[in-house]
């Protein structure tokens, strides 16, 4: 009995280590990701919290020693894509005020990046940052946005030419 | 890496979320319930409050979160009722009737609130979104006024033409409206923060935005100093 508490205890502590090491590592890439696909900076944050407390609601479950990104970045895409969740977005107002709000010329940057990056699908905008700014290969950003390596390509062959002939 | 318009909007994505500050992690290991919760508490505010009109029979608008009773165009030849509160009723006709004369100017005092809810960037400009909020009592208000851009004193730093004959949006009480600003080519120096934008009735009577945060300093990019600022907005819309 002491026994079992004792070793629960351990795996919880491992685990509240494990989840800080990666938040550390990860939360840049996960709000990068959700912003990608959103182009939208509070909903960017939104999402990867959310993503975030989900892996924290995980954590005592999760095999700690492999790659944890890949289930962030595709927890993050399921949460952007849910109907329920879209819905509730409509409806209620943003749960906290961006964190870019408090930096005006950060704000006023990412406005113009926002504006150059709304003719992209979310799927082209997507596919292009993790290929071309998270350094992904085709396989891993296929795998992550549940597509094929082929549509990924495609989808930034289109992306690039959109951008290059806007 | 090439010079080219992907790798450069790609290098500033990067750069600016590089930039941007991680939250608290304990954010997330005490809200781990938060979105549940708050689904949950607006469920049951919009069930109770859905309830209680039901059986107290209102015919009003309809209480649910976020979202806001159609408000009435009205076509009118009166001029156009104040944006803030007036009861006065007005005293000069427009140039080009709308419609026929039916409908008369509000009599009771409007309460309206108007804040910004986003700036988004456009090619040479910046555009707000603003939602305006009615108070208690029916208003009728200008579908089109002036729209300003002002500065946290109130100053205007841009100042939009004054809009020929519009119509009349009638806001039932609680109701929302929401429009869309575009402002361009601020060549000058930073202003005095928070920037927002007001809105100039054809009767003069001015309602400034509440911005988007207490220091936001959103401006639009120069295109050139010859040219000059320009504000323009879309009718009030439910």
């Amino acid at each position: 009995m002491y026994q079992g508490v004792t070793t629960s205890v351990a795996i919880s502590e491992r685990a509240d280590l494990a989840y800080e090491r990666v938040f550390e590592a990860h939360w840049a890439d996960v709000f990068r990701f959700a912003l990608a696909w959103t182009n939208d900076w509070t909903a960017a944050e939104d999402l990867a919290q959310d993503a975030f407390v989900r892996l924290w609601n995980q954590r005592d479950r999760l095999d700690w020693s492999r790659p944890v990104l890949p289930w962030l970045l595709v927890t993050t895409r399921r949460l952007a894509t849910d109907r329920f969740r879209t819905l509730r977005r409509r409806l209620l107002a943003p749960t906290h005020e961006a964190a870019i709000d408090e930096d005006p010329s950060l704000r006023a940057r990412w406005l113009d990046v926002c504006a150059g990056m709304r003719e992209l699908s979310a799927l082209e905008r997507t596919a292009l940052v993790l290929t071309a700014v998270q350094g992904a290969t085709y396989d891993e950003a296929g795998a992550v946005l549940g597509t094929t390596p082929g549509a990924l390509r495609a989808a930034v062959s289109r992306a690039r030419a959109k951008l290059e002939n806007a | 890496m090439p010079n080219d318009r992907t790798s450069r909007l790609l290098d500033e994505f990067s750069a600016v979320t590089d930039a941007a500050p991680s939250p608290d992690i304990r954010r997330f290991t005490m809200r781990s319930r938060f979105p549940v919760a708050t689904l949950s508490a607006a469920s049951i505010i919009v069930v109770v409050v859905a309830l209680a009109a039901i059986v107290l029979g209102r015919p009003g608008p309809a209480p649910t979160v976020g979202s806001s009773p159609a408000p009435i165009v009205g076509s009118s030849t009166a001029p156009s009722a104040p944006i803030v509160g007036s009861s006065t009723a007005p005293t000069t006709a427009p140039s080009t009737p709308v419609a026929a004369a039916s409908s008369r100017p509000s009599g009771s005092a409007c309460n309206l609130s108007a804040r910004i809810t986003s700036w988004e960037g456009a090619a040479g400009s910046r555009i707000a979104t603003v939602e305006l909020t009615n108070g208690p009592s029916e208003c009728r208000i200008d579908l089109l006024p002036r729209p300003q851009l002002v500065d946290g004193h109130g100053k205007v730093l841009i100042d939009g033409a004054k809009p020929g004959s519009s119509g009349i949006l009638t806001l039932a009480p609680g109701a929302h409206a929401t429009t869309l600003v575009a402002a361009s080519n601020w060549c000058k120096a930073d202003p005095q923060a928070p920037i927002s934008v007001a809105f100039v009735s054809s009767s003069g009577e001015r309602l400034i935005a509440k911005p988007v945060s207490p220091t936001d300093l959103t401006l639009p990019p120069c295109n050139g100093a010859t040219v000059p600022a320009s504000i323009t907005m879309h009718p009030w819309a439910a």
